[in-house]
């Protein structure tokens, strides 16, 4: 099969293809399970995330730039949709431990991860949502705009963020 | 990036992804496409949207200053009760009713709720409220490998009906195809999970998982603050006058996790 950029997947999803917007959304269903699961903390929060990120950005496929890259605006409606689930009541500074993480099987000392993830829950939402989009690769503008906040706020919230982990891995290492 | 944040970072990169998230995710996208995609942009509706709950052996929540540390237990063979050992039996065995129940056994993964075969309900004492209805059927069934005593079992409620508060007479009655609910709007159906107190030492959290696994479980073993998890049911699911059945997103064509 041809390998076809995001832009030209996007432009033909736009276009009504839904072959494209098929291969769009598995290229991209990884990166956003985790970071809707690094978000919530929670599976069952994420994969509802998960879902919500996909149903909005494929029903509004026709707003997106194709000029920006296509990660960025998905990555932008996860944190929205994130946020969104917060204020619902779900997934609110909860962490949760998956099985694969707590048994060691993908690697990561299942102690580390655990305490990884209760930071990260540890952290306040609006400072957890900038961190991790700053970590996924998202600029403070696109931060910002996802937060409707300013762009300075968002890059307040990414260095508070990052230091209140420190902070908190350091107090439980 | 500093350490730190290459750390958190690796972190975020190692979550393990549930193998179907391509899939779920091409699904979505094909569905929900415009036929043609608006060019400008468009309000999105914002529906709610419920979980897909897949099966799982372990899961920790822990939920910040009152929040709870929670094990959901499902398993991807199949087996989502204990069996066997001194305290937990095999419900599988030992009641028709019980046998192959959607929410006890999802080989498949979760199956939605109108591809699977309507089940008989529960009728409880009147006033029995659903968090002790299903908390009721979770001890019998872990412990005993049988239904509530306090109930019996009658027809089926209504499609798509988790339970029924029961009124002017109606005893209870609880849904024994998806006891816990099932997901909005795809429909999945969700398995039973116990939330831990942050009180509970991770050890003890282990010993418990463990104990899980072998299927010799005890409710009333459970450490001090375990309790069996109570979802919120949509209005949809709950058996009300004038309320509207659950809309369920279009089936996708069978697949091993239907």
């Amino acid at each position: 099969m041809r390998f076809r950029t995001d832009r030209r997947l996007a432009a033909a999803a736009q276009s009504g293809d839904r072959d494209a917007a098929e291969e769009l959304a598995r290229r991209h269903a990884d990166g956003v399970w985790k970071v809707a699961y690094s978000l919530t903390g929670s599976r069952d929060h994420a994969d509802e995330v998960f879902q919500e990120t996909f149903l909005r950005a494929f029903r509004a496929i026709g707003s997106y730039d194709v000029d920006r890259p296509f990660g960025a605006w998905l990555y932008g409606i996860v944190l929205n949709c994130a946020r969104d689930a917060r204020a619902a009541g779900r997934g609110n500074a909860l962490t949760e431990l998956p099985s694969e993480l707590a048994d060691g099987r993908v690697g990561v000392p299942p102690e580390e991860a655990l305490e990884i993830g209760r930071a990260l829950a540890g952290l306040d939402p609006e400072r957890r949502q900038a961190v991790v989009g700053h970590l996924i690769g998202l600029t403070a503008g696109e931060i910002a705009r996802a937060a409707g906040v300013p762009e300075g706020t968002a890059r307040s919230r990414i260095a508070r963020g990052l230091a209140d982990l420190r902070a908190r891995l350091r107090g439980t290492g | 990036m500093d350490d730190l944040e290459r750390k958190i970072k690796e972190h975020i990169d190692g979550i393990p992804v549930p193998a179907d998230v391509r899939d779920r995710a091409a699904r979505i996208a094909r569905e929900s496409l415009p036929e043609v995609a608006p060019a400008r942009r468009a309000r999105i509706p914002g529906g709610r949207l419920r979980v897909v709950l897949i099966a799982i052996l372990v899961l920790l929540l822990l939920a910040g200053l009152a929040a709870a540390l929670t094990i959901a237990f499902g398993r991807e063979d199949g087996l989502s009760v204990p069996t066997g050992g001194e305290g937990g039996r095999a419900g599988r065995a030992e009641s028709p009713t019980l046998s192959d129940l959607p929410w006890l056994y999802q080989p498949g993964g979760a199956p939605r709720i109108d591809r699977v075969e309507r089940r008989a309900a529960l009728a409880y004492p009147p006033r029995t409220s659903y968090p002790k209805a299903v908390r009721a059927l979770f001890a019998s069934v872990v412990e005993r490998g049988e239904l509530p005593r306090i109930a019996r079992v009658v027809p089926a409620l209504p499609a798509g009906v988790v339970f029924s508060p029961g009124r002017g007479g109606t005893r209870p009655r609880l849904d024994l195809a998806a006891p816990w609910g099932y997901s909005l709007p795809d429909g999945r159906i969700r398995t039973p999970s116990l939330y831990f107190p942050p009180s509970v030492p991770k050890e003890q959290i282990r010993r418990v998982i463990a104990t899980l696994e072998r299927g010799s479980l005890s409710p009333t073993a459970l450490p001090r603050g375990v309790r069996v998890s109570v979802p919120r049911l949509p209005a949809c699911q709950i058996d009300r006058t004038g309320a509207a059945p659950c809309r369920l997103s279009p089936a996708a064509p069978e697949s091993g996790a239907g």
